[in-house]
């Protein structure tokens, strides 16, 4: 490839580009119609975009933390079957509910690595596994559903809370990049 | 409805009277964003999730009361007939609802090679498997794994109930609706992931998500990248078969 093209900023005045997002521009255009930043605009309206954009983040570091909370949530989980699978396999020598906690610990594990990556799909189906392991005692043994209760529900709230902000993390993603803000 | 105007370009501000011939993401002259995709912040409102929740928990809920019974309800062959056809119907019911994308029986993407390494390798798969719950089975319980419906069967009931069954309706829910409604709430990668998790899990055998999670996650791929059934109507009925076969071969 040759290096015949003109960098950027070497553009002529006629065809200037968004110091934004480096789309091109004509100088009779307010806003940048691929990102929205107004490059000839004035002061307000380019304090007015900043603003826009710092909403923006502002709401994705509150998101992220209610995800974190959903991944602390399932460690919480994985840690707590792992510790219930060697109990039972090496104390009480019941081997098989042992493998089946052992197995559960990593799975909930295997979802909190997860959900660094798709907080949305990890958090969920976390919680349709969680929901499932209730169900399937309460029918075996009806009065389980009231033993921990609080902490059934904490442990419901958080992954549900974890969920929307997962999904909503993506769409402010989405919103960053169409304003051509790079992460 | 946009009534018709003979002099309008094609591309218009919805907030203001700036129009172009190219299209523009954000308006040059009031800086609106133009092409509005309304996003449900709440993802349980969303009647793709409602729909993902509602046919699992129901069929799931059928399914535990149906595997804690300790008593037949009619007889062993019949509670599975009853049972296949209720879920079968719950199957349907959904994917009706969930639209003609849910059907996707088209054979444009059926190509003979990625079909032939898909069905060699879950047979290897299913000699691997039938092979591992035999030994956990042995060290850990005695008939934890073993289904014992099949046993004195003819050949064609068990193909039916244990094969073919699972092969079509639990392709359509999975590889039908659920990955679509997962599509519509999120991306491939947790379309794929979390399909192959729910199939897993209905399964309602802890031991068989160490198998179960990856056959779920490999025909959720397939069914992404070729936008078809078949790979996992035919792979499925072809490892169950060979399980099938390995497990009750010897009474045929």
């Amino acid at each position: 490839m040759e290096n015949t093209e003109l960098p950027p900023e070497e553009h002529p005045v006629e065809s200037g580009t968004c110091s934004n997002c480096n789309s091109p521009i004509s100088p009779e255009e307010v806003y940048c119609s691929n990102c929205g930043y107004p490059e000839n605009g004035d002061e307000k309206e380019k304090d007015k975009f900043q603003r826009r954009i710092d909403a923006k983040k502002g709401l994705l570091k509150e998101v992220k933390k209610e995800v974190k909370k959903g991944k602390n949530t399932l460690i919480v989980l994985g840690i707590l079957n792992a510790i219930a699978g060697i109990y039972y396999g090496f104390v009480v020598e019941d081997v098989l509910t042992g493998v089946i906690e052992g197995i559960l610990g990593i799975v909930y594990l295997g979802l909190s690595i997860w959900s660094d990556k798709q907080p949305f799909g990890a958090l969920l189906s976390a919680l349709i596994l969680y929901l499932t392991l209730v169900l399937l005692l309460a029918i075996l043994e009806p009065v389980t559903i009231f033993q921990g209760i609080i902490w059934k529900i904490l442990i419901i709230g958080f992954l549900v809370r974890g969920i929307k902000s997962g999904h909503e993390a993506k769409n402010i993603y989405k919103e960053l990049d169409e304003l051509g803000i790079k992460y | 409805m946009m009534p018709e105007a003979t002099t309008a370009l094609a591309f218009q501000c919805t907030d203001c009277d700036y129009e172009s011939d190219q299209d523009f993401k954000f308006c040059p002259k009031c800086g609106a964003k133009r092409i509005y995709q309304e996003h449900e912040p709440n993802p349980f409102k969303s009647k793709h999730l409602k729909s993902l929740l509602a046919y699992f928990f129901i069929s799931m809920l059928f399914l535990i009361i149906y595997k804690v019974s300790e008593d037949h309800w009619i007889g062993l062959l019949e509670d599975v007939i009853l049972v296949c056809t209720v879920l079968g119907v719950i199957d349907l019911v959904f994917a009706l609802y969930n639209g003609k994308e849910s059907f996707l029986f088209g054979f444009k993407n059926v190509k003979i090679k990625p079909m032939g390494l898909l069905l060699l390798g879950l047979v290897a798969f299913a000699f691997v498997v039938s092979f591992l719950a035999d030994f956990l089975n042995q060290n850990l319980s005695d008939g934890y794994y073993f289904d014992a419906f099949a046993f004195g069967q003819p050949l064609w009931v068990v193909v039916v109930l244990q094969c073919i069954y699972p092969a079509v309706f639990e392709e359509l829910a999975f590889r039908g609706f659920l990955i679509n409604n997962l599509r519509a709430l999120s991306n491939d990668r947790t379309a794929i992931g979390v399909s192959g998790f729910l199939f897993a899990i209905m399964h309602i055998n802890f031991l068989g998500l160490l198998w179960l999670l990856p056959i779920g996650l490999l025909f959720g791929y397939l069914r992404i990248r070729y936008n078809t059934l078949w790979y996992g109507i035919t792979g499925h009925f072809v490892y169950n078969f060979v399980i099938t076969l390995i497990d009750n071969g010897s009474q045929f």
